[in-house]
Parts: structure tokens; C-alpha cells; sequence
């Protein structure tokens, strides 16, 4: 498995909400940890630690009962402890959650109606912290080791096999390579795969050589690859759209103070163009900041793109705004080459419209300028941010986007999930024109030829313990010696389901 | 979601509320009205939300114009990850009100349909949510015992429905398999259900309850006895069918290689078949050669599956059926089980255990074989 990523954490304490690095360690987190529920393709919850749940009429009271003899890789069987241990850091400050029974109970003064998708997605995983802080998990995998350079030939060095219990943690250390081996015990069955080897940091053009040279069976893909992949007729599987690209205004740069200027640089763009011509057709332009699957009241909002308009709210502004002298400051947040084309496309959009937009790289330097230009850190008026959806709750996912960017009011905040209080609450941070939404875009994976039962979430949930590898075809004999079985049957099945 | 459990009203009845809120809101007489179904709901149960709502709105005194009315009203079904949500907007001139109601989750979707040489016929027997390895039917037809993970569910036929009735919990040791088998038995007074690696007894007769132990034999197959397996050179198997023809009994095995291997009397393989699926079972019609083998089709679980009825005759296999389609891969293909008679009354059909990949839900069918197309 080849992902983009430079370095992994798989300690959900660590991850940072939204970011697609926090997604990444999330599927591989997904290997050795799991949840009290899951949520399956055809929208029920299914009990993984979990095996039933109740709530009081008020839905400020929840019960869990654990499923019993599960126990962690190290041997240790599962208690409630552990998960309180585990899901108190992680749940939101007014959620309480205690053992009870052979249970867990989690209570809050507010209403939680969406909890299970609360807990079905995202950081809520169960772990158990070692003495030496390593954390351990009851999932279908085991870390078996890691290393953190890549020889000649892209061979792993500094190989670190671990005791076959430990997760890595702490600060995201830069591995480029790690392996997970199949967890015998799992409460879940062993997965069919004896092992995954994931090698991190590798660039997508190499990543693809890779797919068509059969040298990896899973690579991350860029969006603009995907089209090239089509070609070569390898398979590729694209996810609901996961990733939101938009822009942020900051009152950093005065300019980005002005509810007029901002309407006319929302007017300005053109999210159809970006989503259909620049990325190929592999992204959705947005007119909302949760997706249509995620709320599925997205298609009530509407673009904004008017570019006459833009051009009389532009040319009502004070000359300086926006102007030569003094350009509105564009950083690009996002990491990857799609940021870097929307950031381009967003300036030359809001040029049609006499707004004059500079982009800065992210070290806070006009894009382009030398060192020994003598410029300061310029702030930025407006920045282009990736937001990638992790919960499955719509009212938890609007609420955290808001608290990252900083926009809608606090007190504003929807503590119900009634879909008429989530659409006014976005309505309402989208009227303010603090963030302005550009375009959605799914991810995609390419998938070896062999893989077999590849069957993810189309939220972006990787089940790979499900996952089988079909051998190259066996030569038939009429007659088989000593009833032996061919090599890696557990791995190899030629032609037929396991 | 759907919070305040409108699980216990119809997808009707939820449009009729948002049709409620709609007529409230509503201030004109008339109105014109717009439909768009942006959901999966079929189009069936989505006519059916319209027509609630038109109905309720109609019933409230808001009539429904073709043009010419002083509103719009805009009926949408949506749905996010685990419920479909019904959006009505109401626009008049530049401003518009938006009104939601949850309408049911989205596993209410209905199972797929049963659309209704030798024939190869398909009858769906029940659906369930959970996962199905086994079934065992009374001889009356009217009760069934699917055994799943770690349990066995009761349904009955009542009114022409099969309703599930009772779940009995299972206390299997060993952890669920992801290969998904078993085996399920049930004697005069007793009970066996067979996982990989352990076998759960319950014994009417001495009260115990259940008992489970460590089972290390390959898994029985209904149809095929243990001696006719015995002193063959089996490998690695996964299913097994057998047949006779011409007073011999022959016996076809499926391999985890993928690899299907023909077997007569003697420990050697005789002819290998490839192409075929994981599951087979054999039934005895009476037609053609008198014994049909029915096999699925190779692929994994992400695919729909087939199911053909063949002859082998000379060490070869020929279709004889034209392809039966499902809604998702056959699990499973057991001998049809009655409680009491034999180990499989191999002429009373083959029972196939399909997951529905559109519904999630795992269905039980019986499929029989007639003479002729």
C-alpha cells in the first residue's frame, strides 16, 4: 500500500481535525483500532466493541453494553475502563463518560440524537496506553514494525520490528514504511491477508508506475492522475466527495474586513469551471460547506457566481482596495498541487473582476520573490483552506468546521440535530461570506488488478481486513499428491471467494 | 438520523407531516407544486411519499394549480448517510421557506425482488439483516431456522409473511470466521450448529443447555456423507456436492485454489473444472441425467452472483440451465434441510443464502430444478 503522506500518527489524541493527514491516519489507525459502532454501506449501525446501546427519551443518556471476551493484541481482555480510558480525551468537553456495568455510559446536558454517528466515524477509537506509552488496539491487525528510511530500490532500512504490540505514537514521526501482520486473536476473525506493508511519502506519478507494475495493490491518487489511470486501464475507486477546498477571509489584512469586497470576490469565482475544466471532472464544484451526502440539504444553496455583478460591487469600492498598491493577500494552506491550481484559478477569476489577488506560499512570502527581497511576513487577507470530512454526524462536522475557521458565532451553535437548525446555522456562515466554498472533491485510490473484495465506505473508510489477494492461476493436476494445498492459501485464491 | 424514531411511522405518514408543516406555512389558496426525488428511494415508494403529500396538503385546503398560482412548492427527498430527509420549499416572488422532515431510514430500502435442458427455478423463503450461513425448514414449510453468527433466528409464516419470531443467542468460544460457514443440524431432540473450529450441541432431553466444544473436522455437508469423502485426496476443501450416475456415486469438491475436482471411487482426482464458484450442492430431480450439480459463479463478494445447474458425465461438466441472477453473491448452497428427515433430502432442492448488495440484507431461497426450458 503506497500513501502520499509524509509522516503518520496513529494516536487519535494527536490528529488534527479536518486536515487530510488526520484522514490517512485513520485508515490505517482503522487496522489495529476499533470503535463501539460502525456504520455499514447501507446506513445501519453494527456493533464492533458494542454490542447494544439504548438512550433515554431525552437522548442525554446513553448505554453501552460491551462485547465480552475481546482482548487487546497484548492479550489482555477488554474492559470498560479501557474505553472510558480511551474516549474520554477525545469526546467533546460536555460528554461524560463512565463504566457502568459491564458497560459505558455516556451522558451530557445537552441532547445528543446523533451520537452513534458520532462515534461511528472519525477519532473514537479504542486503544489501551502501554507503560511505555505505546498504544494497542483489538483490531484485526497488529503493528509489526516500521522504519523510517527507504534504501536504494525503495527497500526499507533502520527496520524497527516491534514486539508485535505497539502502535507508534508521539509526534508523527517521519516513517516512510510500515508493516501491519494479521491479528490471530481478533474478536472479528482474522483478516485474509497475512500482512500490509504501507510505504509512506511517495509521490503520485510514482504511486501510479507502481499500481501498472503490480508493485503495490493500493495507492492514494491524486485527482489529476485519475484520468491517466483510466486510460491505462487500471482500477480505481473514487469516495463520496471528502474533501472540501474553499476560501477563508482573515481580518489580517484589513481589506479582508470588507463584507462588500468579499461578496465580490465570492461573485467572482467560478467553482462550475474549477470543478469541470481545471480538475477534469474529478471534483464537484460546492455551494455548501457539508456535502449533499453528509446533510442532504446541500442542493438548497446555490453559486454565487455573477461576475457583472462582481464588477459593479468592485467598482463602488475605494480604488485601493483590492488594488495594485495594495493586492489582497492569498495563502495557500492546503497542501498538493490541486491547492496550488485553485489558488492560480482564484486569482485569475477575481481579475476578471479588477480584484487584484497575490498568492503567497505558505512560508508567508509572495510566490515568487527571493529570499534577499527583504519581504516581511505579509498576513494574508485570504486563505485557501482543505477541510476533509471525518464524522458522520452532520450537526458535529458543521460545528467543528466553524470552530477551525473561526466563523459563525459560538453562541450560534446548533446543539440539536433538527436539519432546519443545521441549514439556518450554515446558511448563516455562509451569508456572512467569511468562507467561501470552491469545490468538493472525492478520493481515489488505485486498486491492484488481484485485490479482491475491495469494499470501503464511500465516506473514505478502508475495510481491509475483508480484503483477499487472487494468485496468479493455479496449473490443474488430475491428481494431487498427499492431499497437500498450494502455498498462501490464505492469502491466494484463484478465481473463487474464500 | 432520524431521532424521534420515525421508525414507527410509514414514509406516508412522515410526508403527511411535512405536508402539515407545509399547509401551515402556506398562506395562499393555491399553489404549484414540483417533485424531485434526489434520493434512493425507489420510485415506487417515492410516488407513494408524493402522493401522501399532495393528498395531505389538498386535505388542508391548499389546492394544487398547474400555472397561475401565487406560490411554488417544491417537494424534494433527500437523504444524507443513514436517513431520507424531505425538503419542502415554498417560494413566493424572491423569498422562499424551507421545511424538513425526516422520512424513514434508509434501510427500509426492500430487499431485492424475486422476478419472478433442465429449468432452474429460484423461490425467495425469507430476508434478514443479520448474516445467514444455514437454514433448516420445517417439514410443513411454515417455520425456519437460520443459523447465523453466534445465533439462530426463528422466522414464521404468518398471513403469507415470514416474520422473525425469536432469536436464540449461540455462546460459540471461538471468534466468528471471516469466511462466513456453517453447518446446522437438527436431530429428533437435539441440535448441533457447526463454525469452523467448534460445534454448539443443545440437547432437549438432559436439560443442559448448551454445550460447545473444539471441532478441528472439516465441517459436515448436507447430501454428502463422510464415507464417500473418506480415503479421498481432498486437500484444502471448501464445498462439496455429489451425485450419481449409473448406480456410482461420485463426489466434486471445491478447493480454495479455485479449482473444482471431480472424484469417482477411488482417492484420485479424476477431472478438474475450472471457473467454477466457491459453493456448490447437487440435486436430485429426476431430469436429464437424473442428478444436477449447481454452482455459483467465481468472483468476490462485491458482485452479483449466478447460479447454473450442470451435468458431469465422462469427466466433464456441461451447463444444462440457463443462469439464475441474484442480487449479490450467493454465501452459501446447502442441500435443502428438513428437520428430521436425512441429512439433505436431495430431491426437495437446494436452499442458496444470498447477500442482497443493494439492501445489505441476506436472503434464503429455495431453488428447484423442473424438466425442460
Amino acid at each position: 500500500m503506497e500513501l502520499q503522506a509524509g509522516k503518520i500518527s496513529l494516536d487519535p489524541r494527536e490528529w488534527k481535525e479536518g486536515s487530510t493527514e488526520a484522514a490517512r491516519e485513520e485508515k490505517l489507525a482503522g487496522l489495529i483500532f476499533e470503535r463501539l459502532v460502525g456504520l455499514d454501506n447501507y446506513g445501519r449501525f453494527q456493533g464492533e466493541l458494542a454490542t447494544e446501546w439504548s438512550h433515554d427519551a431525552g437522548f442525554k443518556r446513553w448505554q453501552f453494553v460491551l462485547r465480552s471476551g475481546v482482548k487487546f493484541s497484548d492479550g489482555a481482555v477488554l474492559n470498560a475502563a479501557d474505553v472510558v480510558a480511551a474516549l474520554q480525551p477525545l469526546l467533546p468537553g460536555a460528554q461524560q463518560i463512565n463504566a457502568s456495568g459491564g458497560g459505558v455510559v455516556i451522558q451530557s446536558g445537552a441532547a445528543m440524537p446523533d451520537l452513534l454517528e458520532e462515534l461511528a466515524s472519525g477519532r473514537f477509537f479504542v486503544y489501551r496506553v502501554q507503560a511505555d506509552g505505546a498504544l494497542i488496539g483489538t483490531g484485526p491487525f497488529l503493528v509489526a514494525g516500521a522504519a523510517d528510511t527507504i534504501g536504494e530500490r525503495g527497500a526499507a532500512s533502520g527496520w524497527t520490528e516491534t514486539a508485535g504490540t505497539s502502535a507508534q505514537r508521539g509526534g508523527g514521526a517521519k516513517l516512510t514504511h510500515m508493516r501491519f501482520r494479521a491479528n490471530e486473536m481478533a474478536w472479528s476473525g482474522r483478516p485474509f491477508v497475512d500482512a500490509i506493508d504501507v510505504t509512506v511519502g511517495v509521490l503520485p506519478l510514482r504511486a501510479l508506475f507502481d499500481l501498472q507494475l503490480g508493485k503495490a495493490d493500493l495507492v492514494e491518487m491524486s485527482p489529476d492522475l485519475v484520468r491517466r489511470a483510466a486510460q491505462e486501464n487500471l482500477r480505481v475507486w473514487a469516495s463520496a466527495p471528502v474533501t472540501l477546498y474553499g476560501l477563508r477571509f482573515d481580518d489580517a489584512q484589513a481589506a479582508a474586513s470588507d463584507a462588500k469586497l468579499r461578496e465580490a470576490v465570492a461573485r467572482s469565482l467560478d467553482p462550475q469551471t474549477i470543478a469541470g475544466v481545471l480538475l477534469q471532472k474529478q471534483a464537484e464544484p460546492a455551494s455548501a460547506l457539508l456535502p449533499q451526502w453528509l446533510s442532504g440539504y446541500a442542493f438548497l444553496f446555490t453559486m454565487e457566481t455573477n461576475v457583472e455583478r462582481a464588477k459593479e460591487i468592485r467598482a463602488a469600492l475605494p480604488g485601493n482596495a483590492a488594488g495594485g498598491a495594495e493586492p489582497l493577500r492569498l495563502r495557500v494552506d492546503a497542501a498538493g498541487d490541486v491547492a496550488k491550481l485553485l489558488g492560480e484559478r482564484v486569482a485569475v477569476n477575481a481579475r476578471q473582476s479588477s480584484i487584484l489577488i497575490q498568492i503567497q506560499n505558505r512560508a508567508g512570502q509572495r510566490v515568487g520573490a527571493t529570499s534577499s527581497s527583504g519581504d516581511a511576513e505579509l498576513a494574508a487577507g485570504l486563505h485557501l483552506f482543505a477541510w476533509r470530512y471525518s464524522s458522520l454526524a452532520p450537526r458535529v462536522e458543521l460545528e467543528s468546521f466553524a470552530a477551525a475557521m473561526n466563523v459563525g458565532d459560538a453562541a450560534g451553535a446548533v446543539s440539536s440535530s433538527d436539519p432546519e437548525q443545521l441549514y439556518a446555522r450554515e446558511r448563516h456562515i455562509l451569508d456572512e461570506r467569511r468562507v467561501v466554498p470552491l469545490v468538493v472533491v472525492p478520493e481515489f485510490v488505485g486498486i491492484g488488478s488481484n485485490v479482491r473484495d475491495w469494499m470501503p465506505a464511500r465516506w473514505g473508510e478502508w475495510r481491509l481486513a475483508d480484503v483477499w489477494l487472487e494468485a496468479p492461476e493455479a496449473i490443474p493436476t488430475v491428481s494431487m499428491p498427499g492431499g497437500s494445498t498450494p502455498a498462501s492459501s490464505r492469502t491466494s485464491v484463484s478465481g473463487a471467494k474464500p | 438520523m432520524c431521532p424521534f424514531f420515525c421508525g414507527a411511522q410509514s414514509l406516508a405518514d412522515r410526508a403527511r407531516v411535512l405536508a402539515g408543516k407545509t399547509a401551515s406555512s402556506v398562506h395562499e389558496a393555491s399553489v404549484s407544486f414540483e417533485q424531485h426525488n434526489i434520493s434512493s428511494l425507489k420510485d415506487k415508494d417515492f410516488s407513494s411519499a408524493v402522493g401522501a403529500f399532495r393528498d395531505e396538503l389538498q386535505r388542508r385546503g391548499v389546492k394544487i394549480l398547474a400555472s397561475g398560482a401565487g406560490a411554488k412548492v417544491t417537494l424534494t427527498v433527500s437523504r444524507d448517510v443513514t436517513t431520507y430527509l424531505g425538503v419542502a420549499k415554498i417560494e413566493r416572488g424572491a423569498s422562499e421557506e424551507v421545511l424538513f422532515e425526516w422520512l424513514g431510514s434508509v434501510i427500509d430500502a426492500a430487499p431485492g425482488e424475486v422476478p419472478s435442458a433442465v429449468a432452474l427455478h429460484r423461490e425467495l423463503l425469507f430476508a434478514q439483516e443479520t448474516p445467514m450461513l444455514d437454514v433448516v425448514m420445517d417439514a410443513d414449510g411454515k417455520r425456519a431456522d437460520a443459523m447465523g453468527l453466534g445465533e439462530i433466528n426463528t422466522h414464521e409464516l404468518q398471513d403469507g409473511y415470514w416474520v422473525l419470531t425469536a432469536t436464540e443467542s449461540v455462546p460459540a468460544q471461538v471468534a466468528a470466521d471471516r469466511e462466513m460457514r456453517g453447518f446446522l443440524n437438527f436431530g429428533m431432540d437435539a441440535l448441533a450448529v457447526y463454525s469452523p473450529g467448534e460445534v454448539c450441541r443443545f440437547s432437549a432431553r438432559d436439560q443442559k443447555g448448551w454445550s460447545c466444544e473444539s471441532y478441528r473436522r472439516q465441517m459436515p455437508v448436507r447430501g454428502v456423507p463422510e464415507e464417500l469423502l473418506a480415503g479421498k485426496k481432498l486437500g484444502d476443501w471448501h464445498s462439496a456436492a455429489r451425485f450419481e450416475h449409473d448406480g456410482r456415486a461420485s463426489v466434486v469438491v471445491t478447493a480454495k485454489d479455485g479449482l473444482a475436482r471431480l472424484y469417482g471411487d477411488g482417492p484420485e482426482v479424476v477431472a478438474v473444472f475450472r471457473g467454477w464458484g466457491s459453493e456448490i450442492a447437487s440435486i436430485r430431480s429426476g431430469c436429464g441425467m437424473g442428478w444436477q450439480v449447481l454452482k455459483t459463479s467465481p468472483g468476490d463478494w462485491t458482485v452479483p452472483d449466478t447460479v447454473e445447474a450442470v451435468e458431469i458425465q465422462n469427466g466433464a461438466a456441461r451447463g444444462v440451465s440457463l443462469l439464475v441472477d441474484f442480487a449479490g453473491p450467493v454465501v452459501a448452497l446447502h442441500a435443502f434441510a428438513t428437520r428430521g428427515a436425512d441429512s439433505g433430502s436431495e430431491n426437495k432442492g437446494v436452499l442458496a443464502i444470498v447477500h442482497n448488495l443493494q439492501s445489505g440484507n441476506y436472503e434464503a431461497y429455495r431453488l428447484t430444478v423442473s424438466c425442460g426450458n
